[in-house]
């Protein structure tokens, strides 16, 4: 381990430290905002509970608005990572199913939306 | 040469079977990168792009679907070209070069999704990317050293 590298990665932490503590999510959100491939297509109050289907041929995305917080309970793609994300609920913070492009991004009254594409 | 490929497809290989235990989606402990840090500092990085691709190529035909070949590749190139000019500088050891090849294959696959999907909501996946980016290559970084130590 040269000198260099202990720089550096001390320099990578606290980075990734900062960006990390600012940047998250700590504030409840109100609305999940569901976009599909960068259009906002629906947009659902967190107070009720509601659900949103996606579907395009054989692909599909179900989203489901409970307690306060917004999942996705299946979908077709592969990985089901969306799936395996859970629950979220707080400002800022959202599920994306990158293979069918669908994200559900949560924002609350006064914070700033997430950056859109 | 072709046994560091087969070593970072075996490590691909293990990483998929690894990989739906851990909790955060889009974390991979990205092992595979093991075999191109070895190939740049034994070999120069003619070779380890070789072995990268290669191993990109091969794991993504094996075992993924071409949207994750292209994910991979473009983190893997973006990674081999930071580390191949720090290792130009050669101010950082393998640790450190690893740690800067896992930052930056999270932060080129990060870029190219949302580029690409045009899903908003992505960029809130930056810092938990780079973090996750810096310990896997700190981890591969480590374990770079010591085979490197071991073998000349």
């Amino acid at each position: 381990m040269r000198k260099g590298d202990w720089v550096f990665i001390a320099i990578l932490l606290l980075v990734g430290g900062a960006l990390w503590l600012f940047l998250r999510p700590d504030t409840p959100a109100q609305t999940a905002q569901i976009y599909c491939a960068g259009e906002l297509v629906a947009e659902l109050p967190l107070g009720e509970d509601d659900s949103y289907r996606w579907e395009e041929g054989d692909a599909y995305v179900s989203i489901e608005i409970s307690a306060g917080g917004a999942r996705v309970t299946d979908a077709s793609c592969p990985d089901g990572d969306c799936i395996k994300r859970g629950a979220i609920y707080l400002a800022g913070e959202s599920i994306v199913c990158l293979p069918n492009r669908i994200s559900v991004v949560l924002s609350g009254a006064d914070s700033l939306d997430a950056v859109v594409y | 040469m072709a046994l560091l490929t087969a070593v970072g497809l075996l490590l691909s290989w293990l990483e998929s079977w690894l990989v739906p235990a851990i909790a955060i989606p889009g974390v991979k402990p990205g092992l595979a990168n093991l075999a191109t840090v070895l190939a740049l500092f034994w070999f120069g990085r003619r070779d380890a792009l070789a072995v990268s691709l290669a191993r990109v190529l091969l794991a993504g035909l094996l075992f993924g679907s071409l949207s994750s070949l292209l994910y991979a590749l473009s983190g893997a190139l973006l990674a081999l070209a930071g580390m191949a000019l720090a290792r130009r500088s050669d101010r950082l050891g393998p640790v450190g070069i690893s740690a800067l090849g896992g930052v930056l294959h999270n932060a080129a696959q990060l870029s190219l999704a949302a580029l690409v999907a045009k899903t908003p909501g992505l960029l809130g996946y930056f810092p938990i990317l780079f973090l996750a980016g810096t310990l896997t290559g700190l981890l591969n970084g480590v374990l770079s050293l010591a085979v490197l130590k071991r073998v000349k």
